[in-house]
């Protein structure tokens, strides 16, 4: 009785508290990446090489954790089967976020644009999830 | 020839985000598949062990249990004075019950009495120091037969090794709520046999003394140190009915004056039978 009570309360804290982290998580990306859209230059013509400058690697990880409500749906789902709704909004900041931290990482070093972009995930077991973002930046 | 141009544009918001349900609704309906899945499993598996338990005779169980697990680990005799005493206050339980009683002291002060099986009661010290009456003592016995003779003891036990071995198979062995929540069913299972059980002690209480008194003991015992929250979570997930409950329904079947009662002289004895052991079970009254 104890442990189910425990359980309750969990899922409890882990949907109020990771709902509301989530989405004042998403807030905050569709700000920054609106800034990034205007601030990073744009290639003018497809194609178009450049003349001169440098490149560089640039890259922007993060690591989000995930919630016990969430676990407990994903638990669920996986002996039904189906879309893992909890599972993509986590992979979806943490995709965006690394994107976001990558591309401000650019700007800091000067670069005008960034090409060839990589994403790399890796799961921390039952924990979160580790996102990393890498690409060749360019520097005139 | 015109040329494309690169031009950036933001996402579209919620295009990666699936938000067709509402979290907590799909919580209801994925927790509510899983639990009649395990309702299904649980029931089903159940029925089978009792089904399959049904099947084995008293006289089969006392074979086994006596004959092939208890046989390595005889138990020393218990002193006169108890054995005799004891003796004495089973003689007439042993002409109403199908099985030859067999009755071991445990040396411990928790207030309890077990039915094991192959027919064997588990009595505590802590229970023949608390108990004033010989009715009080004849209520628990009866008790106890009444679950050896409804063959609950054998009924949990399968219940038990199920229910393990499918979490084990399942992969939910390390899963407390889930293991809780099996706990939890099962215990509904328990409570009706408790009752069970407490209407067989009051009928060998009933045929033995002619009346009931006396039977409540051990609950109006149990009852002062039963807090409201043990009462709540006692009716809601324990494994026995709250005392205050089954007092009520002892005191129910009390009728008239209340006669004097035989007191229990077994304190002492059990005192000194458990200082001289050197084992935890202690003693054996095998008539």
């Amino acid at each position: 009785m104890y442990d189910l009570l425990v359980t309750a309360g969990l899922l409890t804290l882990g949907f109020v508290v990771g709902r509301r982290r989530e989405k004042k998580h998403f807030v905050q990306l569709q700000q920054r990446e609106a800034a990034l859209l205007m601030k990073l230059p744009t290639r003018a013509h497809v194609g178009q090489k450049m003349q001169s400058g440098q490149t560089f690697l640039v890259m922007g990880s993060v690591v989000v954790a995930t919630d016990y409500f969430k676990n407990f749906v994903g638990a669920l789902k996986s002996f039904f089967g189906g879309r893992m709704q909890a599972q993509e909004a986590l992979l979806d900041r943490a995709r965006r976020e690394a994107m976001c931290r990558m591309r401000e990482n650019a700007l800091a070093r000067g670069a005008v644009e960034v090409v060839d972009v990589h994403i790399e995930t890796a799961f921390l077991d039952k924990k979160g999830v580790e996102v990393c973002a890498y690409a060749t930046a360019f520097q005139q | 020839m015109n040329e494309s141009r690169y031009v950036p544009k933001p996402d579209v918001e919620g295009i990666n985000v699936a938000d067709a349900d509402h979290p907590l609704k799909d919580l209801a309906i994925l927790l509510s598949g899983f639990l009649v899945v395990i309702f299904c499993c649980y029931w089903t598996l159940i029925s089978l062990s009792d089904w399959a338990l049904a099947k084995m005779t008293l006289q089969q169980e006392m074979y086994w249990f006596n004959k092939l697990l208890y046989n390595e680990t005889p138990a020393q005799s218990l002193p006169d004075a108890v054995a005799t005493e004891i003796n004495q206050l089973i003689e007439p339980i042993k002409l109403l019950v199908p099985f030859p009683l067999q009755i071991s002291l445990l040396c411990s002060d928790e207030i309890n009495a077990l039915a094991l099986p192959g027919g064997r009661i588990l009595l505590t010290k802590g229970l023949l120091d608390k108990l004033q009456s010989k009715n009080a003592l004849m209520f628990v016995l009866g008790h106890e037969a009444g679950h050896i003779v409804h063959r609950d003891h054998l009924r949990g036990m399968g219940r038990k090794i199920i229910l393990s071995v499918s979490a084990a198979l399942l992969g939910f062995a390390d899963a407390g709520a889930l293991s809780s929540l099996n706990q939890t069913l099962g215990r509904v299972y328990d409570r009706d046999q408790e009752m069970a059980a407490d209407a067989y002690a009051l009928q060998l209480t009933q045929t033995i003394y002619g009346h009931t008194w006396g039977a409540d003991e051990l609950f109006a015992l149990l009852s002062d140190e039963e807090s409201l929250v043990d009462r709540t979570l006692s009716r809601l997930a324990g494994t026995h009915p709250p005392s205050i409950d089954r007092l009520h329904r002892i005191q129910q079947s009390q009728l008239g004056k209340a006669p004097i009662l035989q007191s229990l002289q077994l304190k002492n004895a059990v005192g000194e039978a458990c200082l001289a052991s050197t084992r935890s079970v202690t003693g054996l009254v095998d008539p």
